[in-house]
Parts: structure tokens; sequence; C-alpha cells
């Protein structure tokens, strides 16, 4: 046998050591996942036994249960809090998600378009095992959300089977008529005019200077989406100069309702503060920062652009002079955690906790209803 | 004089600002007006048929001219003539981007 020398020895004492390790955190790690599956596995069964849910088919789903009241409007802290967890899991974790809409009973478009362009990003940018793997989920127990989810175009968007042998009962004549969501990734020119056609022909009558200033704000909102939202690298990983469209009309109420999402780094990020906002900021609230709620408002307002270019910033003027063409309409924008509200009569500015991770631009139009006279029999 | 009119010869439906963010933008029919004006002193421009105007794609056309083309505001107002007659308020629009546009190495004017 060959007698090894004192450096070979050593070596050899090395390597084995090296060997030792590997094995020794080898085990450590399995232990930990075991013991953390172990632990998620009875969360799990807790949670679904807790709301009466169905266990999902693959364990390692994080469950999300989505709010009674899906919305933005009258249930916000909820609603986007369950948005959130879904990006959570999906986009930082890597972790496959399942969503539970079993409780849902009311939801808004403007809400139901935050979750399903969510939806759609997760399943686009986490496409392991598959683009439908990462995000599963049940349909609703409440037959009417179904139906509505699918004339929202929730499940199209997103390529679920739509449940299209289900039957429709509902009264259709005093129902929403909704725009299916649709998903760009590029600016779309002609949309707006397609739209404001349809829905003139369909529904609201609308005159040419209506129309116009319809197809400008819609315009100026996609073009900000591509040209703004996406400048900079956000927290999560985006879907460049990616937007969606939604909506409904309401024939007999005369009312409509238009949406524009994107999920870009949002208007309070995209602005800076002036120095005049900072020291009303100090003032009215002790803090240097204007809250996102007063920088969308900062941001509406004429000649306010992030780019310092002349000529920019009177995008916003366009989107408001849809609502004041109207007889009654209001402009909602909600970007990160701030919401401001822009009607003929004024402006209002929120403020929520969470971010909606984006911007939502809604506009809410209702035109005066005719008083048909009816005679006396 | 020669006519240019967006609906006719260039889109029904004006797009961006810029032609890297779409089709039909403010940037490509400037290009558009550039030639016209190299072949005539004078060119009108119909707004008249289109299904709107941001104001961007107003901005970039016009104002334009003067960032990017090195003309001077009184050069537009002498060339260029603008018809609107189905929306009077895109003469206001474009008024105001020729007078708040600065050639490109000039510093940006403080809005009043």
């Amino acid at each position: 046998m060959k007698k090894l020398s004192e450096e070979e020895k050593l070596e050899r004492l090395r390597v084995a050591r090296r060997r030792e390790a590997r094995t020794r955190n080898r085990v450590l790690r399995r232990a930990q996942t075991k013991a953390q599956r172990a632990a998620f596995h009875r969360e799990l069964v807790s949670f679904t036994q807790a709301h009466k849910l169905k266990m999902p088919t693959d364990v390692d789903r994080v469950p999300i249960l989505l709010p009674k009241i899906l919305s933005l409007r009258d249930n916000y802290a909820a609603t986007v809090s369950a948005i959130a967890e879904l990006r959570d899991a999906v986009l930082l974790r890597n972790t496959p998600a399942m969503l539970y809409f079993d409780h849902v009973q009311e939801i808004e478009p403007a809400a139901t378009l935050l979750l399903v362009a969510e939806v759609f990003r997760c399943r686009n940018l986490r496409p392991f095992g598959g683009k439908n793997r990462m995000v599963h989920g049940t349909y609703p127990a409440k037959m009417d959300v179904l139906l509505q989810l699918r004339d929202m175009g929730f499940y199209d968007l997103i390529g679920i089977n739509p449940r299209n042998e289900l039957p429709d009962d509902r009264e259709s004549e005093h129902r929403r008529e909704f725009l299916p969501f649709h998903s760009f990734n590029r600016a779309m020119p002609s949309v707006p005019r397609e739209l404001s056609d349809w829905i003139n022909d369909n529904a609201i009558p609308m005159s040419d200077v209506e129309r116009r200033r319809m197809n400008e704000a819609l315009k100026e909102a996609m073009f900000n989406a591509i040209d703004h939202a996406y400048a900079e690298a956000g927290k999560f990983p985006r879907m460049k100069n990616r937007w969606w469209l939604g909506g409904f009309i309401h024939a007999e109420r005369q009312e409509m309702m238009l949406i524009v999402l994107d999920q870009g780094i949002g208007i309070p990020r995209s602005l800076q503060a002036k120095f005049s906002e900072k020291v009303v900021s100090l003032v009215t609230t002790w803090t240097l920062q204007p809250s996102d709620g007063e920088m969308i408002k900062y941001a509406t307002e004429l000649f306010r652009t992030s780019t310092g270019q002349s000529g920019r910033g009177r995008g916003f003027r366009d989107m408001k002079r849809f609502v004041d063409e109207s007889t009654d309409g209001e402009l909602r924008v909600l970007s990160n955690r701030g919401v401001y509200h822009y009607m003929k009569s004024g402006e209002r500015v929120d403020d929520n906790e969470r971010s909606i991770g984006g911007t939502l631009l809604e506009w809410r139009i209702r035109k005066a209803v005719e008083v048909k006279e009816v005679e006396d029999a | 004089m020669l006519k240019l009119g967006v609906a006719r010869d260039f889109s029904p439906d004006p797009g961006p600002r810029k032609a890297s963010q779409g089709q039909h933008s403010g940037e490509a029919f400037r290009r558009l007006l550039m030639r016209k004006l190299a072949a005539s002193d004078l060119v009108e421009v119909d707004l008249d048929g289109t299904s709107g105007f941001g104001s961007s794609w107003l901005d970039e056309v016009f104002g334009g001219l003067i960032r990017d083309e090195g003309m001077s505001a009184a050069e537009v107002r002498r060339r260029v003539r603008v018809k609107s007659i189905a929306d009077e308020t895109y003469l206001f629009i474009i008024e105001e981007a020729i007078n708040l546009a600065r050639p490109r190495d000039a510093a940006a004017p403080v809005a009043a």
C-alpha cells in the first residue's frame, strides 16, 4: 500500500470534511422542508375546515379565500389583501396558489379586472409546469356571480372553461351588459372608436362631441399606461406595456362604466413632489412625502409631468373632459395606495393601507334619462 | 397651398405621441407634414373626420415642429393652417402647444 505524504493526508481529510458537511446540510434541509411541509399541511387543513372548503388537489398550494364582497369601492382592504396574497405567493415565492371563490356573493367590475389581471400575470410570468399550474381556483357557489364572471370574460381571458353549458335564467332587460375584459400590450388607437360605436349603437346614444371626449380619454389612458407606467422596474416582475380594458353599459339606466388598468409603478412613484407640496405635506401630516392620493391629485393638474419636457402633462385634462361633457359622471383614479375622485362638482382624495400595485382609471358616466309623459287612462 | 387631411391622408384613429408607442403616432404625422412643408410654403391640416385626438398627439405634431424640427412659433403659424370645424377646442390645444414648445436645447418654459 502506497504511503501517503503529509500533504496528501491533509487533502484527503479536507475532502472528507467537505463531504461530511454537505451530507449534514442535506439532512438538515430535508428535515426542515419536511417540518415546514407538515406545518403548511396542518394550516391548510384547518383553513379549509374553518371555511368549509374542499382541500386543493395539490397540497402545496397557498389557499386564498376571496372575500364575500369583491369590491374596491365597498370592501377595499379585504379585496386588495387577497389579490396581494396571490401576487406574493406566486411572483415572489414561486408557490402555486388556490383561489377560493366559494363565498363570493358580490363582484364589482374594477375589482374583478384587478384580480383577473393578476391571475393573467402570475400564469404568464410563472409558467412552471405549464401556464395553468400556478393559479387554480374554484367556481363561485352563487350562480349569479359565476354568470357575471362569465359575462365579464373573466374565464375567457385566462383560458378557463366558462361553463357555457350552464343556463342563464336571469332577466335580461334590466341588467348590465358587460364589455368583456381585454388585455393588450401595445397602443390600440382604433379600440376607443370601436367601443364608442358599439355603445352608441346598442345602448346609449351619444353626440359626436361626447364620443370624441370618450375616445380622447381612453386614448390618453392607454398611452399613459404604455409611456409612463412601466418606465421603471417595480417590486414585482412586470409584463411591459400590458394594459387591460373592461366595463359595462346599462341601457335602461343610460349608464356606462369604462376601466383601464395597468400594473406599473403607479402615478405617485412616477412623479416627483415639488418643494411647495412637501411643505404642505409637512404642515398637514408631519411627513415630507405627500400621500399617494395627494400625488395623484397633483398629477392631474395641468402641465404636471414626470418627464420635465415642455408641452407635456395634459393627458389628465382629456380624461376629465369626458366627465365634464356628461350630465352626471365621475372619474376615479386608484394608483398604489391613493384614490382620487373627480366630478364636475369637485374632487376628493383618499388613501388606503395597501397598494393595488398599479393604476386603475374608472369612468362612470350617466346620461339624463328622458322622462316619458304617460297619458292618464 | 397643399391640403393634408388627418382622417383622409393619415388615419381616422390618431394614435399615441411617439412612433415607438404604437401606430398612427403624432411623430409619424409630423414627418408627413414636414414632407408637405418641404413641397409647399403653406399647408392646411384638416382635423375633421377623426375619432378624436389626445392632447399628446396634437402636442407632438404642432409643438414638435418647434421642439424637434427647428421651426419658430411664428413660422409654424404662418406656414401651417389648421382647420377644425367639428371641434374648435383642438385649435385652443394646438395654440397652447405652440406657445409652450421650446427648441430641444432650450430650457422648458414654466407654465403659468
